[in-house]
């Protein structure tokens, strides 16, 4: 299983680190229905360190997108897992002494 | 499809931000129960490849291009609580470290493209596939996916419309219309991830049960 898990990683940091860079440049479907219906003017709230999925001091153009692409999947895996681990804490908590209840149901 | 910050309006933006929390909170107590060890480290990379599959645009014809959602092919595999917590981090994280989706719009992206998946596609995918691990699993895997997209889009352009961001008829038809072709590749996707993992480890289907 842990195999299957680590593959699984691999090919998303594959993905999210190299696949991406061939990704089409064109708008996606949202963008391109708000540029015709002429409302594509918006400013963040808020600034993001990698906006574009791009990291704005690294100067090669590839290394930009890849090393953020891959940090966004490594970010996703610590935020699901941490997420995943403190509901089955919690629950563990709320139910202790009924060791059914943490089974698969 | 993620709505930036701008294209809704307050009132808009703030309702489904409330009706995305109070989903947030029946999906955690949902997935705090259903929960298994195995699953944690299963929810973390396939949420790792939910995010780097959705950075991949396919170009689509007509000058646009679509990407993977994944809300579909998490929900057959973790079931609709456990998937919609996962796809909830996925967005939180484009919003805050790469601006893809606006802060304020995060409920109404999290609805569109999670819920729509994880809720709306679970129920059409459980209600065609039956008990099938075969050709039917399949096929009810792609509709729903396809659906679930489709049905997102004109959620997304009823939300511009009531935002006053654009007019109901061209806004509903223009996302329909791109949607309907980038729903095909959603659908091939999430039938192809699925598969995989079922031909891995058929006893990981967790929303089969």
């Amino acid at each position: 299983m842990k195999s299957l898990f680590l593959g699984i990683l691999l090919l998303a940091l594959a993905v999210g680190g190299g696949l991406s860079l061939l990704a089409s440049e064109a708008p996606d479907g949202l963008e391109h229905t708000l540029t015709e219906m002429g409302a594509d003017e918006h400013r963040s709230m808020i600034d993001s360190p990698m906006p574009d999925y791009e990291i704005p001091v690294i100067q090669n153009k590839w290394a930009r997108k890849a090393i953020a692409g891959a940090s966004g999947t490594l970010a996703v895996l610590g935020l699901t897992i941490l997420v995943g681990w403190s509901l089955r804490r919690a629950h563990a908590r709320s139910s202790m002494g009924d060791k059914s209840a943490s089974q698969d149901s | 499809m993620h709505l930036p910050d701008g294209s809704l309006s307050i009132p808009v933006w703030a309702s489904a931000d409330a009706l995305a929390l109070g989903a947030l909170t029946w999906a955690s107590s949902k997935a705090s129960k259903k929960l298994t060890d195995r699953q944690v480290p299963l929810m973390g990379v396939l949420g790792a490849f939910v995010f780097a599959a959705q950075m991949v645009n396919f170009p689509i014809p007509g000058g646009t291009s679509g990407h993977l959602i994944g809300a579909v092919l998490l929900t057959v595999i973790l079931g609709p609580g456990v998937s919609s917590v996962v796809m909830f981090c996925v967005f939180l994280v484009q919003a805050l470290l790469f601006q893809d989706g606006g802060i304020t719009a995060l409920g109404a992206n999290f609805i569109n493209m999670g819920l729509m998946g994880t809720i709306l596609g679970w129920v059409i995918f459980r209600s065609i596939s039956g008990k099938s691990t075969g050709l039917r699993m399949y096929i009810a895997i792609f509709l729903a996916a396809w659906c679930s997209v489709e049905l997102g889009s004109l959620l997304t352009g009823l939300e511009l419309w009531m935002s006053g961001t654009a007019p109901l008829v061209p806004v509903v038809v223009a996302m329909g219309s791109v949607h309907a072709l980038i729903g095909i590749g959603e659908g091939l996707i999430s039938i192809a991830a699925v598969r995989f993992l079922y031909a891995a480890r058929p006893e990981l289907l967790e929303g089969r049960r």
